[in-house]
């Protein structure tokens, strides 16, 4: 038995990372998230968010945007035109794995 | 290696996964729109009735009291709060090209407003009679409402928000032919009006 992540990225296949990159993509092309909207959007502490964020970014799926707000530095998030299209791979690969799955199902 | 890099989850539960992270930051960061009509739609049904029933009955026509302008004067302040707690509320964090759309179309309306104040001011000190400043008075602010909305819907290539900026356009070209009395009460019952309607409309489209 194959297992079911067969060909799915493992950068973006994780219940954490998953939620993150599908939120900056609900964004218009060219926005970005402030660091403590995300962190209150998806309900991870700031560690974990950190960690997960510092992983996507070695991929080059998410960039860093500094922003200055009220006389400090704020940091925000977008996703890259690589990040965009590794979710949509990721999807297309999802959507085969289940079509599969229930093609199989009758025999 | 933390907790969270040890989940596995299945492709079943990837696309749910999906699914319901979408939506719910789609619910997060759109703005609803039905509040701020309700409150736009309240201050210009209520401030401009209020003002009618102060010129209903004048003979000769004085215009409206001091105290029906300082009721829609509060209340168009408290749409103004209303629309900016509603907008700051969704769209914080947000940064980039959204935001400085919304940023120039928040600016959109102290441009046209003293715009409007500054002619209104160059009618009176040129001798413009009482009639023309109450006609002008009230349709002018439904008009400018109008047209921002007409224009902001190419932003948010938003249909409702074109319609509902041609009908105030309407109304205040219709009312503006009623004359300084009537004028008011056609503001408030078809203006205001028609921002109760839309949002009665969008909140019903809200919920399927």
């Amino acid at each position: 038995m194959t297992t079911p992540e067969a060909g799915l990225d493992a950068v973006i296949h994780v219940p954490a990372r998953l939620r993150i990159v599908v939120t900056l993509a609900a964004l218009p092309e060219g926005d970005s998230l402030s660091f403590s909207r995300l962190q209150q959007l998806l309900g991870l502490t700031a560690g974990n968010l950190i960690t997960h964020l510092r992983r996507l970014q070695d991929a080059g799926y998410i960039a860093n945007v500094k922003s200055r707000q009220d006389g400090t530095a704020k940091t925000a998030v977008n996703l890259t035109h690589g990040g965009r299209a590794a979710l949509e791979q990721y999807t297309a690969t999802l959507r085969g794995l289940l079509d599969q799955a229930t093609a199989q199902r009758p025999e | 290696m933390s907790m969270a890099e040890d989940e596995t989850m299945d492709a079943r539960a990837a696309a749910a996964l999906i699914d319901q992270t979408h939506e719910r930051t789609r619910d997060a960061l759109q703005i609803r729109v039905s509040p701020v009509y309700t409150a736009w739609g309240v201050a210009w049904l209520v401030g401009l009735g209020a003002m009618w029933l102060s010129v209903r009955g004048q003979q000769p026509y004085r215009g409206p009291s001091a105290a029906s302008a300082a009721l829609l004067g509060l209340l168009i302040l408290a749409a103004i709060a209303v629309t900016m707690v509603v907008v700051i509320r969704r769209t914080r964090g947000v940064e980039g090209g959204s935001a400085v759309q919304g940023r120039i179309y928040g600016l959109s309306w102290p441009v046209g407003f003293a715009a409007l104040f500054a002619i209104e001011g160059a009618l009176s000190s040129y001798g413009a009679s009482g009639k023309v400043l109450g006609v002008v008075g009230a349709a002018g602010p439904l008009l400018v409402t109008g047209l921002i909305y007409v224009v902001a819907a190419a932003i948010w290539l938003d249909w409702s928000m074109f319609s509902l900026g041609t009908w105030l356009a309407l109304v205040a070209a219709a009312g503006a032919w009623t004359g300084p009395v009537t004028v008011l009460l056609v503001e408030a019952l078809a203006g205001g009006g028609g921002f109760l309607l839309a949002a009665a409309l969008l909140a019903r489209r809200r919920r399927p």
